[in-house]
């Protein structure tokens, strides 16, 4: 198993590579330099240029690419040009709101697919099953952002139900309280952003069911007595988890990509949210820090799918 | 040479005849046409498509984004207003027909360019096989990894001056992925099947077996696909223009009118603002994944009901 982990660590390095120096070349293309914000007018030109030449920017373009991943390996990643801190410790803060939002959200939603993909593989053309293939179709359909949207009015506007923006509120006090009115605030997006998380789950848990029903291994049981039971807990389920088990990686791109409007729409101060802010402000650093970011736990999302589907099932273990 | 010719012709009489196995848009046909609520969801996209296409000739761009902040805000039905108006005085209905087109333009063409690379790179991908595949398919797993709405943005934000057209391309560039990697599978179970063996032994091009034989094979998955990705990136474009980084400014969007919603100023007290916009973006969005489900189903032999 370890060699297959590592053959997929090795592919990964040429991809951080390319993705490094793309992302490179865009903040090349982007106007203004490092200085915006520093200097004022009554700063003599000449010393802009020297300071210019100090810093490397007349160097070529791949001595500066050197730089710049130099720089990332020493922790730094510039300096927020609207924030004026560094932008390491800006998008940490930010990270951490993220990471709990996500860590609910994914929560959620395996707690609501895995039953509904149970109770629809069970009772395949009945009634449960049409429900949850018409909320799976439904959820499918209406672009993510707008069902956020309807979530927001709905129950943070016109309900009043759950708060609009922020974290947590400024009377909660003690660990316990506050530990509460975290989750209250993350709670709205959370159930937005699981929505579209479940319907891959179910569809994958259902046909899954389904297929492995119908599979000679099963037939095969039956016909040696195995209580039905047991063939469903330890024959079929066992086999229709694989799709699951593979999917979680692809949960924690979904959630990222997700984040960027699920955070604008509800006003909540993490990642995404950031993003946006910076593209809005111009603050280069920041946005090619957090594309760099985001593609690169993409990689490992991908990356943790694979070892999780090379322990579940031997059979693609790579020699 | 003689026999092939002939049992060619033969084929092609049988063709004809309904007691050979009809062509599977035939089949997707027959099967589309008994499912009702795949034609109403059908003829309801297609009415919001036409209704906006052919609409928008009746509606002068100009004088619809003329500022007129004495008439902003007016409820519906003021003025001859008949959905109001918005901030700026623009009448919401025109804007909307407008903004409906544009983001429908934007769909078809993204679908149409997604579903073409995806044909051409996919088939060419599975056809020759070996080390083009294994090349095609490292740009395929690389762009699976650059965040996609992310990426866009970021581009968009420091694209000065750019078209709807640029717009398009970009979107494309970051979104032709899985359908690509959808058509190689396609044509990897087509490419050893006898009928392209058979083919190459008689001396078809390759580029023939690919475009005239396997091609219309495959075509209920290319049209199903077609539709799925119209959807989602109807969805794609009208996100990107609520966010502010969609269709240039002076181009409407749905996107535009709905992101009225995301000012908590005007959310709850001009509704009319953005409710009709949103309303029409998930019926549309809704009925056109509907008739491609249905399509998909209708392909699928093990899900065919009729």
């Amino acid at each position: 198993m370890w060699k297959t982990v590592l053959r997929r660590i090795l592919l990964m390095i040429p991809q951080i590579i390319i993705l490094s120096l793309l992302v490179f070349f865009v903040a090349k293309l982007m106007p203004g330099d490092p200085f915006s914000g520093k200097i004022n007018p009554q700063t003599d030109p000449k010393t802009i240029e020297a300071l210019k030449h100090q810093l490397g920017l007349y160097d070529p373009p791949l001595v500066q690419y050197g730089h710049w991943i130099q720089n990332i390996f020493k922790g730094d990643f510039g300096q927020s040009y609207t924030y004026n801190r560094p932008v390491l410790g800006l998008i940490g803060e930010r990270a951490a709101n993220t990471f709990w939002l996500g860590l609910l959200t994914a929560v959620l939603t395996y707690a609501v697919a895995i039953p509904l993909g149970l109770i629809a593989g069970k009772n395949e053309g009945k009634w449960p099953d049409r429900v949850i293939a018409f909320y799976n179709f439904v959820i499918n359909s209406v672009p993510p952002f707008a069902i956020y949207l309807i979530f927001l009015i709905l129950f943070s506007f016109i309900l009043k139900i759950f708060p609009s923006t922020g974290t947590v509120s400024a009377s909660a006090h003690g660990f316990v309280q506050i530990f509460f009115s975290r989750i209250y605030h993350m709670i709205l997006p959370a159930i937005a952003m699981m929505l579209s998380g479940t319907t891959a789950i179910v569809q994958y848990l259902r046909s899954g069911i389904i297929d492995n029903t119908k599979e000679d291994y099963v037939r095969t049981a039956r016909a040696k007595g195995v209580p039905e039971k047991v063939i469903f807990r330890k024959h079929i389920l066992r086999n229709a988890f694989l799709p699951i088990a593979s999917s979680l990686g692809g949960t924690i791109t979904g959630l990222l990509s997700g984040a960027i409007v699920a955070e604008s729409i509800f006003s909540y101060p993490g990642m995404g949210q950031l993003f946006l802010q910076s593209v809005n402000s111009r603050d280069y650093s920041v946005m090619i820090t957090l594309t760099l970011l985001f593609g690169i736990l993409t990689l490992l999302g991908n990356l943790l799918s694979d070892i999780i589907m090379s322990i579940v099932d031997p059979r693609i273990r790579i020699q | 040479m003689a026999e092939v010719e002939k049992s060619k012709l033969e084929n092609q009489k049988n063709l004809g005849n309904e007691e050979v196995t009809p062509s599977t848009l035939k089949t997707i046909y027959r099967e589309i046409i008994h499912d009702k609520w795949a034609m109403v969801s059908l003829f309801v996209a297609l009415f919001i498509i036409l209704f906006s296409i052919i609409g928008s000739f009746f509606i002068n761009q100009d004088k619809l984004l003329t500022v007129d902040i004495f008439n902003s805000w007016l409820k519906p039905g003021q003025a001859g207003h008949i959905l109001g108006t918005d901030n700026s005085g623009y009448d919401i209905l025109g804007f909307l027909i407008v903004g409906a087109r544009n983001s429908i333009l934007m769909g078809v063409s993204l679908a149409i360019l997604i579903e073409s690379i995806g044909i051409f790179v996919g088939f060419i991908s599975a056809y020759y096989g070996g080390i083009v595949d294994l090349i095609i398919m490292r740009i395929v797993d690389f762009f699976m990894i650059i965040p996609q709405t992310m990426a866009v943005i970021t581009i968009v934000s420091i694209w000065k001056n750019y078209t709807p057209v640029n717009l398009v391309l970009l979107m494309a560039a970051m979104s032709w992925m899985s359908t690509t990697r959808l058509m190689r599978s396609l044509a990897l179970s087509q490419r050893d099947r006898d009928y392209v063996l058979a083919s190459k032994t008689s001396g078809t091009g390759n580029f023939k077996i690919i475009f005239r034989e396997i091609l219309p094979n495959i075509s209920t998955f290319i049209i199903t696909d077609f539709t799925l990705t119209l959807a989602s990136m109807i969805g794609f474009e009208v996100t990107l223009s609520y966010l502010g980084f969609g269709l240039p400014d002076k181009v409407p969007s749905i996107g535009t009118l709905i992101g009225y919603a995301g000012d908590t100023n005007y959310m709850l007290t001009y509704p009319w603002g953005w409710l009709p916009a949103l309303i029409t973006l998930v019926i549309l969005t809704v009925s056109i994944n509907f008739f491609g489900q249905a399509l998909r189903r209708a392909a699928d032999a093990r899900q065919r009901t009729a």
